[in-house]
């Protein structure tokens, strides 16, 4: 890549002054990230148990 | 905690990929200002690149464990970031029109006079100009790729990517 076609685009970015990402959007995407996180590790928890341990031994 | 803000971005991936998501929150903060830019300078609306920005970061975590570190990560999730955008304005059948109707009143009350001028500049760049930009400059695109993608010849999209610099060099370059 020609380094100064690169420099000169990234100045232009540089120079492009919008405010900084809102503090609330970090928490939403903290939010769905964990629950990603819990989700997975519940899947992987209900595929790690044998299945007849959800057969319902009351109505034995 | 571990002191995460020393950790290289591979390392923090590590981490983030055996299931800590205070690495994720390390990773964003170092990016998400410049992931923030490019989704602007893609779409030229500050609502649209901060929603744009919010999906890239779940989609980064959703698919972090396919970085396969032949690269760097920055080259990654600015790839990830062009393509997002891209297929965002495709999919919404995005007009030029109504986008500039949208953009008109978009610079911010604390840009000084430079960042008024880019912006104004790049509302001068049709929608295809950007997207040629933004597959070389921020996707990392090679011109015979932006020659498919865009359907024209490779020397065309040389051609098209060398104007546009000169142009941009000659209004804002220092």
């Amino acid at each position: 890549m020609n380094e100064d076609e690169q420099q000169t685009f990234e100045y232009v970015l540089d120079t492009l002054d919008i405010p900084e990402p809102d503090p609330t959007t970090k928490e939403k995407i903290m939010k769905a990230v964990y629950f990603l996180t819990v989700a997975k590790e519940v899947g992987a928890f209900n595929a790690s148990i044998p299945i007849t341990l959800f057969y319902d031994s009351t109505s034995e | 905690m571990p002191p995460y803000e020393h950790f290289t971005d591979n390392e923090l991936i590590d981490a983030i990929n055996q299931g800590d998501i205070h690495a994720f929150e390390t990773l964003y903060d170092r990016y998400t200002s410049k992931v923030l830019k490019r989704c602007y300078f893609i779409c030229l609306n500050l609502e649209g690149a901060r929603d744009l920005n919010q999906e890239i970061w779940v989609k980064v975590f959703l698919h972090l464990h396919t970085f396969k570190k032949e690269s760097a990560f920055s080259s990654w999730l600015y790839r990830l970031t062009t393509n997002h955008c891209l297929n965002y304005l495709k999919s919404k059948a995005y007009s030029e029109q109504s986008h500039r109707e949208l953009s008109l009143d978009e610079p911010s009350q604390e840009n000084p006079a430079a960042s008024i001028e880019v912006h104004h500049l790049l509302q001068k760049l049709s929608l295809e100009d950007r997207t040629i930009l933004a597959l070389k400059f921020l996707g990392e695109y090679s011109y015979e790729e932006i020659s498919g993608i865009c359907k024209i010849g490779v020397s065309a999209a040389k051609m098209r990517v060398s104007r546009l610099i000169a142009k941009l060099r000659e209004e804002v370059a220092p």
